[in-house]
Parts: C-alpha cells; sequence; structure tokens
C-alpha cells in the first residue's frame, strides 16, 4: 500500500489547477462556511456523545459483560465437571486395584482350601479303596477255602467211588478225604 | 470537465442566521446528521436483541466497541473508562465521515481543515485541561525533558513547546490530506471513465482499466477511512495519556 | 467425542486464556502512510513555529528576529516529532 506516495501526484495537479486561480481557491479554505460548519459540528458531536455514553454504549458493555460471564459460568461448570470426572476416574482406578487385591486374595484361600479338601479326599479314598480291597481279598480268599473245601468233598465221593469200582472195595468216606487231602497237599 | 474540488464545495440546504453568525444546514451539516443517526442506530439496534450469539450487525457494533475499548485501555488502563465513550465518539464520526464521504455524490465532511481542526483542538485542549488539572504547575515539566544540561534548557523548551502545539494541526491536516486526496483521485479516474464513454467502441474497452483502478482504489479508501479514523482515536489516547502520565 | 478429562481440561485452559483480551495489535502503517505522517509532523511544527515568531515579533516589535528564531526551533521540534515518530516514543509509530 503505497498509496499517499502517489496520492501526491493528483494532490499537485489539483493545486495548479486552473479553477484554483480563477475561483477562491480551495473550498477548505472559505472561511464563510467555517461557522456553519463548526456550529453543525460541535451539536452533533454532542449530540452522539451524549447518545453514546448514556444510551448506547451501556447496552453494549452489558451484552459483552453477560456474554463473559455465561463464557465463565460454562467454563467454570465445566471445569467442576472435568475436576468430578477426574475425581471419579481416580476412584475408578484406586477401586479397581483394591478389587483386585480382594479378588487374588479369594483366589489364593479358595485354592488353598480346595488344595486341602482335596488331599483329604483323596486320603479318605486311597483308605476307602485299601479297605475294600482287603476285604475283597478276604472274600475271595475264603471263597476259594471253600471252594477248595467242597472240592476236596467232591474228590473224595470221587476217589471212594473210583475205588469202589475199581477194586470193588468199599472205603470208608472219611478215610477217602484223608487221603485226598492228603494228596492235594503234596500235589 | 468539472473540477475535481467541486465535491467539497459547501452548498446550504437552508440558510440559518445566528446573530451576525451564517449558521446554514448545508450538505456538510445533513452528512454530520446522516452519521450520528447512523452511529446511533448501529450501536443501538442491532444490540437491541443481546444476543448472547451475535448476529453479523450486533457483531460489527460489538468490533467496533472492542477495537476503542482496546485502545483505551491500552493506552490508559483504568483511567480510559473515564475517556471512553469520548473516544468512542470521536471514532465514530471520524470514522462515519470517512465512510459515508465514498458514496457517490455524497459529502466528506472530514475533508474540511475546519472539521477536523477543530476536532484535533479540542482533544488537545482537553488533554491539555486535564493535565493541568491533575497536574497543576507540575504539568509543565512535559516541556523540560529530564537529564538536561543547563544550557540546552532554553533552547529546548521552546522547541518541546512548538512540538507539543504542533501536534493537534499534524493530525487535522493528515486526517483532512487523506481524505481529500483519496476522494479527489476516485473522482478523477471516475470522470475519466465517463469521458471514455463518448470515444469509439475499441477505446470504450480501455475505459475498464481506470474502472478497474477506481474499484481497487475504493477498497483502498474503504481501508483508509478507517485507519485514519484509528489513527485519530489512538492520537487522542496517546494525548490524554501524556497528559495523565507525565511520561 | 469422548476425551479424557486431562484433554477436557486443556481444552477449558485454551478457552480461558483466550477469553482474556489481548491488547489491540499493532497497525503496520504503509510506507506512504509514514511519508505522509513524516510530512505533516515536519510541515506542522514548521508553521507553528513561524506563527508563534510572528506573535513574538509583533508582541516585542523584534521584527525580524523572532520569525527566523523561531522558524529555526519549529525546524528542530519538526525533526524532533520527525524522531518520537520514528522511535515510537510518542506513539508506538501509528498514524
Amino acid at each position: 500500500m503505497k498509496h499517499p506516495a502517489f496520492l501526491f501526484i493528483p494532490a499537485g495537479i489539483l493545486l495548479s489547477h486552473p479553477a484554483l486561480a480563477e475561483e477562491k481557491g480551495l473550498p477548505q479554505m472559505d472561511t464563510s462556511t467555517f461557522a456553519s460548519q463548526l456550529f453543525w459540528l460541535f451539536v452533533c458531536f454532542t449530540a452522539l456523545y451524549l447518545l453514546m455514553s448514556r444510551f448506547s454504549l451501556p447496552r453494549v458493555a452489558e451484552t459483552l459483560e453477560k456474554r463473559l460471564a455465561q463464557k465463565e459460568d460454562t467454563l467454570k461448570q465445566a471445569g467442576q465437571w472435568n475436576d468430578e470426572a477426574a475425581k471419579t476416574k481416580t476412584e475408578y482406578e484406586k477401586s479397581l486395584v483394591k478389587a483386585q487385591k480382594t479378588a487374588a486374595a479369594a483366589a489364593a484361600a479358595a485354592e488353598r482350601s480346595m488344595s486341602g479338601k482335596i488331599s483329604e479326599e483323596q486320603a479318605r479314598f486311597a483308605d476307602n479303596s485299601r479297605k475294600r480291597l482287603a476285604a475283597a481279598e478276604q472274600n475271595i480268599a475264603k471263597a476259594k477255602a471253600e471252594a477248595l473245601h467242597s472240592l476236596s468233598d467232591i474228590a473224595a465221593d470221587i476217589a471212594a467211588e473210583m475205588v469202589q469200582k475199581i477194586a470193588d472195595v468199599q472205603i470208608n468216606k472219611a478215610d477217602a478225604k484223608k487221603a485226598v487231602t492228603t494228596a492235594m497237599r503234596e500235589g | 470537465m468539472q473540477s475535481p474540488l467541486e465535491q467539497f464545495v459547501i452548498k446550504p440546504i437552508f440558510p440559518l442566521h445566528l446573530g451576525q453568525y451564517d449558521i446554514s444546514f448545508t450538505q456538510s451539516s445533513l452528512w454530520m446528521v446522516v452519521a450520528v443517526v447512523l452511529t446511533t442506530l448501529l450501536m443501538t439496534l442491532s444490540v437491541r436483541g443481546r444476543a448472547l450469539v451475535p448476529g453479523r450487525w450486533q457483531n460489527i457494533a460489538e468490533m467496533l466497541y472492542e477495537v476503542v475499548f482496546g485502545l483505551t485501555r491500552e493506552y490508559l488502563h483504568e483511567e480510559g473508562r473515564k475517556y471512553f465513550p469520548f473516544v468512542f465518539s470521536l471514532f465514530m464520526i471520524v470514522l462515519m465521515g470517512n465512510l459515508l464521504g465514498l458514496i457517490p455524490y455524497s459529502f466528506t465532511y472530514t475533508s474540511h481543515i475546519i472539521v477536523t481542526g477543530a476536532l484535533a483542538l479540542f482533544v488537545f485542549g482537553m488533554a491539555t485541561l486535564v493535565g493541568i488539572w491533575k497536574h497543576k504547575l507540575h504539568f509543565f515539566s512535559l516541556f523540560l525533558p529530564s537529564g538536561l544540561p543547563m544550557l540546552m534548557i532554553p533552547l529546548i523548551i521552546p522547541i518541546e513547546i512548538i512540538s507539543y502545539l504542533s501536534r493537534p494541526l499534524s493530525l487535522s491536516v493528515r486526517l483532512c490530506a487523506n481524505m481529500m486526496m483519496g476522494h479527489t483521485m476516485l473522482k478523477l479516474i471516475a470522470a475519466f471513465c465517463a469521458s471514455l464513454v463518448f470515444l469509439s467502441v475499441g477505446l470504450k474497452l480501455v475505459g475498464i482499466i481506470p474502472f478497474v483502478v477506481n474499484t481497487a482504489l475504493m477498497g483502498l479508501e474503504l481501508l483508509i477511512a478507517f485507519i485514519q479514523a484509528y489513527v485519530f482515536a489512538i492520537l487522542t489516547c496517546i494525548y490524554l495519556r501524556d497528559a495523565i502520565e507525565l511520561h | 467425542m469422548s476425551q479424557t478429562p486431562d484433554e477436557l481440561g486443556q481444552k477449558i485452559k485454551e478457552a480461558r486464556d483466550k477469553q482474556s483480551p489481548k491488547p489491540a495489535a499493532a497497525s503496520t502503517q504503509s510506507g506512504g502512510g509514514k511519508a505522509l505522517r513524516a510530512a505533516t509532523d515536519l510541515a506542522a511544527a514548521l508553521v507553528v513555529g513561524v506563527v508563534l515568531g510572528y506573535w513574538i515579533d509583533r508582541w516585542l516589535g523584534t521584527k525580524p528576529f523572532g520569525i527566523i528564531l523561531f522558524l529555526f526551533l519549529g525546524f528542530a521540534a519538526g525533526f524532533l516529532n520527525l524522531y518520537r515518530a520514528q522511535t515510537g516514543q510518542n506513539d508506538k509509530n501509528k498514524g
């Protein structure tokens, strides 16, 4: 913006204008208009000053202050909410950590009690099975003994009969049994 | 060609006399009244709704308010509140004068040295009175820079006084010259444009060039109108500050 | 739209900063504007000097020494104006 520099040119043209020589000169220098200009400038400026200071500017100021206050309020509110949010966040984090600790402790306790129960259960189970096994063994032995007993009876019968058929010798059943038992023991 | 100075001639609308003085209502007075009315309308109607979210006109009004308010606060600090309506009125009357003058066939009252001179002298006188009222005789130390050799004092004091007195003159001449030169330029180029209309078709196209120049110049003049009003407001604040603070 | 309280806090702070008004930005004056200012500052001081000198001559009957002396003083005052405008001592170089 180099304006007044080149505005000096029209100013020069102006001042050398032939009209200036013929007429009274610059209209600005016509002193007969000064009183009117000064008077009306005074009237208008006073009116403007009064209107502005009494009427318009306080209203603008009021609006601006209201907006400023509103903005300040909003910001304050936002800040408050933000602080609350931050507080809630830290509380949440704290309680989260606490909850995690509690959970870990509970899990450890549960594990401990569980493992106790398990070993107990295992011991009982082992005991039980041992007892049952023993009982079963006993039963088997008994059954075996019974079976053996009845087998020797049958064998004695068969032996007596065989002796009678082969040698036609009548033998005492008790003797037969005795012989069978002896044979079984040796065989 | 009509003289480009024709636009600055003051023409009475209806004659009026007060004692021996001719205070006719002229087209200059008319535009002053228009300026006052427009300013009042702008600063009142646009903020009538007092909307928290401003519309376009309210925005303009608030922007003007804040520009001037910022100036008074920057230069005069808390003291500025007292002078704000005054500085604002001064700013608006100069700004409106400059802007309204850009309307074709209108009149630029700020192109008259008597108007700008009266405004500047008023500011100057007020600042001086404020200074004297605030600091009494101490105010005149304004003309005596500190740390000066004794021999220089009789030389410096008149120079400082001349410098002080020359401020309103410089201010008013500058505003008036800016307005006058700008408007004369616009007028000259516009007249040149118009005169080309009577030429042949080929040359008529050449008329576009000054038209474009004039349009650009118009934008420039709008800017200058604002800057000059701003400068006037700044210098008012500076005179007041110097008077209040005495450096 | 969700943001952490920290981000929101930053935003609120920024809004606050924006709200506190800054001093009006210094207008940069064009070369032409400066030239015109310098011319009027110099000329105004000269005119004031000459007018003062003229009055003093009429008042004290010292014609023509007053006007000559004050022409030089006016010149000096004009340069003082220029110096002050340039250094921004007077008014931050506006106008």
